[in-house]
């Protein structure tokens, strides 16, 4: 993922007039399917990485299509002039006040991401008598405001069990505050906020933990080495198709002896 | 050059109160450079479906992204 595009100030500045969209690759048979649609490489496979910009109802696309914002634009500065540019084409026409709750589709992978962005994660636990919504709008205005927009990943889940892993968690429904572990594989719980808390309360601490708080970035290398070496293995849901990748993994894996690349089947293991 | 005593004395108090004031700056500056704060980034939907009705329900263009969360299988990172 090219960060030095998606973490320039101007193109955050540019995001906040689009809707931004950052999928799991290898993750959802369905999202991938889309995928296919916008961008494979020269093989005809799904790639590792797709950046494109399109209109609302993904009808056109907005530049060309690519591994990263690269293949369309020769700086950050001049991804942020298109993107002003494509946004004075459009007029905002619904309520923004009733943001949709930006997440990941479960919190394994939630967790996963949050870790791979060095940022805290954010969890709600639901349950029959906690429904996801309610706390999902209660958070969904803060993750798009000023102070907060992008500091946190959120996911959601009804599934307690799912969080066996995160330190100190009682099982309780509600919102938490979790640090994620160095493979996003566990967690500490940080905080937990009851299901029924204010929005201004969970605002203000979530404001004074992204204060205090370090984006963490890891060294790249180190971390894949030191992950084979310690066994932390990811399973996608689908296949990998990325051949670069393929081949990367199979030489890894000769070095480590570890198992194939994989991949498990929705439902599997 | 002889100097008199209350010359002497002011002019001590003056080094005390530079000294002083170099010293709270030095910490200052310090403690700014250890206070830390997450950044403010770009807020991504992780879900198609999710981020699909947001942008038909705003007319907002969209930016897609996708990048796989694990390298040579190893997660937490991208």
């Amino acid at each position: 993922m090219d960060r030095s595009f998606l973490s320039n100030e101007k193109v955050i500045e540019a995001s906040r007039n689009f809707v931004c969209i950052r999928l799991a690759t290898y993750e959802d048979e369905a999202e991938a399917e889309f995928l296919r649609t916008v961008y494979v490489g020269r093989t005809g496979d799904l790639e590792n990485t797709v950046f494109v910009l399109m209109t609302p109802d993904t009808k056109e696309n907005l530049c060309r299509p690519g591994r990263s914002p690269n293949f369309a634009f020769r700086s950050p500065s001049s991804l942020a002039a298109e993107m002003n540019k494509i946004a004075k084409d459009y007029k905002t026409s619904a309520d923004l006040t009733n943001p949709i709750l930006p997440q990941l589709k479960d919190v394994r992978l939630g967790l996963n991401v949050s870790s791979c962005d060095g940022l805290p994660s954010v969890i709600c636990v639901a349950d029959e008598n906690n429904p996801a919504d309610f706390m999902q709008n209660a958070l969904a205005p803060l993750a798009y405001s000023k102070e907060l927009a992008g500091k946190f990943v959120y996911s959601t889940t009804t599934d307690a069990s799912m969080l066996n892993s995160i330190e100190n968690y009682s099982g309780q429904p509600g919102i938490l505050l979790v640090e994620p572990g160095e493979y996003g594989l566990d967690g500490k719980l940080i905080k937990q906020f009851s299901p029924s808390t204010k929005p201004s309360v969970i605002e203000n601490a979530l404001i004074e933990y992204a204060g205090a708080a370090a984006k963490v970035s890891k060294n790249h290398s180190t971390h894949v080495r030191t992950g084979m070496r310690e066994g932390k293995a990811w399973k996608t849901e689908i296949p990998i198709e990325d051949r670069n990748t393929l081949q990367a993994m199979q030489r890894s894996n000769r070095t480590s002896g570890r198992g194939g690349p994989g991949g498990r089947r929705p439902g599997g293991n | 050059m002889n100097s008199s005593p209350t010359r002497l004395f002011k002019s001590s108090q003056r080094i005390r109160l530079i000294t002083a004031l170099a010293a709270m700056i030095c910490i200052n500056s310090c403690y700014a450079q250890s206070k830390s704060e997450i950044p403010s980034g770009i807020a991504w939907h992780g879900v198609l479906t999710d981020g699909l009705a947001d942008a038909k329900a705003t007319n907002r263009p969209i930016m897609l992204l996708s990048a796989a969360p694990q390298c040579a299988g190893v997660p937490g990172m991208w």
